[in-house]
């Protein structure tokens, strides 16, 4: 039995060594909720200091846990040797900051296509680390919004790609739901 | 995504074939639907083709009978425990649903209310020899020492909370007062367990604030008592039920508990499952009838079904369920 203080990154937030980004982006949020001043579950047995620094403890964690080359040196230091496994490993990390800045406007399939293969990442190589059927994917590069689940799942399998490939979450399902949007409007 | 349910309890140690499950409802608070899941519980393992009993263990408030539609029964476990030579076959009842039957407690004075240690051991080895399946406790509200060594006994504790912060605070205390019980069974020294009791205060001299802090103590003065603590506390592992939902945080909740017992007590919560709030529930209350006779179909009745299930293939609520509704 541990103490909070003394529970290493993983077992703050809850999720395995081998966690997807999306998981943990999942557990954060979970936990930042269950921690949060108004949470029904923690105010009776914390105390306003002990949450704050949980709270705290989260939010590096999460902050260590997001960034590859981070978790990485984290999981060295915590002496964590074994295979994590292709699932859930983000891409060797390319400069971003150009492709996302310039993030077409409203976002289409065949633009964030583009974006992958010139960053030369396969979508067979997504699907096996996210977890996505292939066709999913394909279908979200053709804009074939008729094949695509509904949004709740869509945005999900955005989420992870945008990270996948090293792009902004938020922005890339907001401007793809955008453009799925104008799209069915139009025809 | 489901989770393997951990078992603890007494009887741990039988042989596959003559073991029976034993699964006590409790929760601290009155309310929370404690009845209302024993009764169709037991009726949805009944359902499924299991033979089971259903036990009033709620002594001196007992009404699993008319949660059951049933009028109150002539013979209850008052007889059993008043009779040191009673066998327990003498207080079963039928309950006209097949494979279920029903032990109904007693509705009389508080010394039946507040039976000896070694009487509820003789009532649950008695019941451990009858022929069924599952056997299904439903205890009173409250942390009396007779509710928990009730709840301590059995091989899953459920207990039931409310999304609202009076039942939350309730189940907190029913578990903090339940491991401390435990481990008083576990130690002899009175000076540990004196250490013991005064952490049950929480604003004790020694500055025990956590269950973390005690077995810190307590491993300082003696390390084996210690470690007997730390392992009576890791095999402790309740199960919870979030009655009445009306939201997505309300189902969340029952996740934010499972993190705040972690962290707080050090001890593993399972999430079983949710129960829908349906108008239902309380129709079928009013008319004295069992939810699940009377509306099968409902919405509560259909998480009453997955609740159930989880319990037999022993998995909890998986995280990624939130994502999915």
């Amino acid at each position: 039995m541990k103490s909070f203080s003394d529970e290493n990154y993983y077992e703050l937030l809850e999720v395995t060594p081998r966690a997807t980004r999306d998981q943990i982006q999942r557990a954060y949020e979970h936990a930042q909720k269950t921690f949060s001043e108004d949470s029904l579950a923690v105010y009776s047995l914390f105390t306003m200091e002990d949450r704050k620094q949980i709270l705290e403890r989260i939010e590096h964690a999460y902050r260590v846990l997001m960034n590859e080359s981070a978790r990485r040196q984290y999981d060295l230091e915590i002496g964590l040797t074994q295979d994590k496994g292709l699932q859930g490993k983000p891409f060797p990390s390319v400069d971003h900051s150009e492709v996302t800045e310039n993030l077409p406007e409203p976002l289409t399939g065949k633009a964030l296509k583009n974006i992958r293969e010139r960053l030369g990442i396969s979508l067979g190589d997504i699907s096996s680390r996210t977890r996505i059927h292939l066709p999913y994917l394909e279908f979200i590069e053709e804009d074939r919004h008729d094949k695509l689940p509904n949004a709740v799942y869509l945005r999900g399998y955005l989420t992870q790609y945008a990270q996948m490939v090293g792009l902004d979450p938020t922005r890339v399902v907001h401007s793809y739901l955008k453009n799925c949007l104008k799209k069915s409007e139009h025809g | 995504m489901a989770i393997k349910l951990a078992t603890s309890g007494f009887f741990k140690g039988q042989p596959e074939t003559q073991r029976k499950e034993i699964w006590a409802i409790g929760g601290g608070k009155g309310g929370t639907g404690k009845t209302f899941l024993a009764a169709n519980l037991g009726l949805c393992l009944s359902k499924f083709g299991k033979r089971v009993l259903l036990v009033d263990a709620d002594l001196g408030c007992a009404n699993l009978h008319t949660a059951l539609g049933m009028v109150p029964p002539s013979t209850t476990l008052s007889n059993f425990l008043k009779g040191k030579d009673r066998s327990i076959t003498e207080v079963l009842i039928e309950t006209g649903i097949p494979n279920l039957n029903l032990i109904s407690g007693a509705q009389d004075f508080l010394e039946i209310a507040n039976p000896k240690y070694g009487e509820k051991i003789r009532l649950i080895r008695q019941i451990q020899e009858l022929d069924y399946e599952y056997i299904i406790l439903d205890l009173g509200a409250g942390t009396s020492f007779n509710i928990l060594d009730f709840f301590l006994i059995s091989d899953h504790g459920i207990l039931t909370v409310l999304p609202e912060p009076t039942s939350i605070e309730n189940v907190y205390r029913f578990i903090k007062s339940a491991f401390y019980r435990r481990f008083k069974k576990v130690v002899k020294d009175p000076q540990i367990r004196e250490i013991i009791t005064q952490a049950m205060d929480q604003k004790n001299e020694r500055g025990i604030r956590t269950p973390h802090d005690l077995i810190e103590q307590v491993g300082v003065i003696n390390p084996v008592v210690g470690g007997r603590l730390q392992e009576a506390m890791s095999s402790f592992t309740p199960k919870l039920i979030v009655n009445q939902v009306r939201s997505k945080d309300d189902i969340a909740l029952g996740f934010s508990m499972r993190s705040s017992c972690s962290k707080y007590f050090g001890i593993q919560v399972e999430y079983l499952g949710y129960i829908e709030y349906d108008d239902f529930v309380w129709q079928a209350t009013k008319k004295k009838r069992a939810l699940l006779l009377e509306y099968p179909y409902s919405g509560s009745a259909r998480c009453l079904e997955k609740v159930t299930q989880n319990l037999l293939k022993q998995e909890q609520l998986g995280f990624d369920l939130l994502i999915r509704r």
